[in-house]
């Protein structure tokens, strides 16, 4: 395999081959959405139709042994394979759009948004929960450290990080 | 979240608390987390209902939620690279997957010093971005202590070189309270119209004074 791609003409089939594969995964993708729509299914469950697209990906790179999309998006440069691409990846742009407004309400009936935190705003006022994790505390059985943060108080006189995490994951 | 582990030692001797913060539902599965990711800051969890992210995220810090963030090309491009590269990828654990995160350096006055808030998953500021926001804040406060002692001649405000400019979306309801006009604020223009006003009475006092003696 390694030899066979040092052939300009078979890394570029190589590459040709992994885009077109790679769009019509989007491809279908985006046309189940479209079909969760008509279904009536709620703008979240639409989204999560996408989701298909991360094993799909997956199986893209391993069967022509990229280590990630931008290399692939690299190597396709110039070429037909990175036009069918982006088509594709347009397509999902505008659906994802299109599900985002509807999840916000729509151009009608859409949602004020609060205005966000700027430099130099008050840290909001907060009191949670908060664990200290057996590594940090020592290797020993049991349940984690534990305690009560309130902010600002808890946190004035020194500066905090506060990192916030999406899902677990 | 490793990275940020391993530059412990600089954020320490910066003076920087780390806190992690997460909607995780127990203290348990937030203890699995730091375990797993090898990091051993405090975590603070602040879960909602059904999954959800509790009312600091979006109430208090005002994170969105948003499907264009989440299942953008380059959020599922991340996760099947993971794959791709033999990693096993975790459950959600029935925690709201559309919740959009971020970071967030807050200086020793209290105020906000860093706001970030991530367009996607992969989106995070990087730690010398975090660590320069941290030492300004320093900086920013010592100077301000020095100017409230009358040491220093302009006081600057803290400010973190890094800091990524975030458009403000429109709201009325949030939207801060107007000031009043700048010329009524006695540490702006305030303070001239006041000293207008002052040289006229003189000169009016003294034109009076004048004419009463002719």
């Amino acid at each position: 395999m390694a030899l066979s791609l040092r052939s300009p003409a078979l890394a570029e089939r190589r590459v040709e081959a992994a885009c077109e594969e790679y769009a019509a995964a989007i491809d279908a993708a985006v046309r189940d959405v479209r079909v969760a729509r008509k279904s009536g299914d709620a703008a979240e469950v639409q989204a999560k139709r996408l989701g298909a697209l991360i094993a799909k990906g997956d199986a893209t790179l391993r069967r022509f042994r990229f280590s990630s999309l931008d290399d692939v998006r690299a190597e396709a440069r110039g070429r037909m394979g990175a036009l069918v691409l982006q088509a594709a990846q347009d397509a999902w742009r505008a659906e994802l759009a299109r599900i985002e407004d509807e999840m916000q309400g729509g151009a009608s009936g859409r949602r004020p948004q609060k205005r966000r935190l700027a430099r130099g705003d008050e840290c909001p006022s907060f009191r949670v929960r908060v664990v200290r994790p057996r590594m940090a505390s020592g290797p020993g059985p049991g349940p984690p450290d534990a305690g009560w943060l309130d902010a600002p108080g808890d946190l004035a006189g020194s500066a905090a990080v506060l990192v916030f995490l999406r899902h677990f994951g | 979240m490793a990275d940020l582990w391993r530059h412990r030692a600089r954020l320490e001797a910066a003076g920087a608390r780390v806190v992690v913060v997460s909607f995780m539902q127990d203290e348990g599965l937030a203890d699995c987390w730091s375990r797993q990711v090898g990091a051993g800051f405090e975590h603070a969890i602040a879960p909602g209902a059904d999954g959800a992210a509790g009312p600091l995220y979006g109430d208090a810090f005002r994170f969105r939620r948003s499907v264009a963030g989440v299942w953008s090309a380059e959020s599922l491009g991340f996760y099947a690279e993971q794959r791709a590269a033999g990693r096993e990828l975790e459950s959600s654990h029935g925690q709201d997957v559309n919740q959009l995160a971020g970071d967030f350096v807050i200086g020793p006055d209290g105020r906000v010093v860093l706001p970030y808030y991530s367009r996607d998953n992969t989106d995070r500021p990087s730690v010398d971005e975090i660590i320069e926001a941290v030492e300004s804040s320093r900086e920013g406060a010592a100077q301000a202590g020095d100017a409230r002692d009358g040491t220093s001649e302009e006081p600057t405000a803290a400010r973190a070189p890094g800091a990524r400019e975030e458009a403000p979306a429109a709201d009325a309801d949030t939207a801060p309270t107007p000031e009043a006009p700048s010329a009524l604020r006695p540490d702006t223009g305030g303070r001239a119209v006041l000293a207008a006003c002052a040289v006229a009475a003189v000169v009016v006092v003294a034109l009076l004074a004048l004419a009463r003696r002719r």
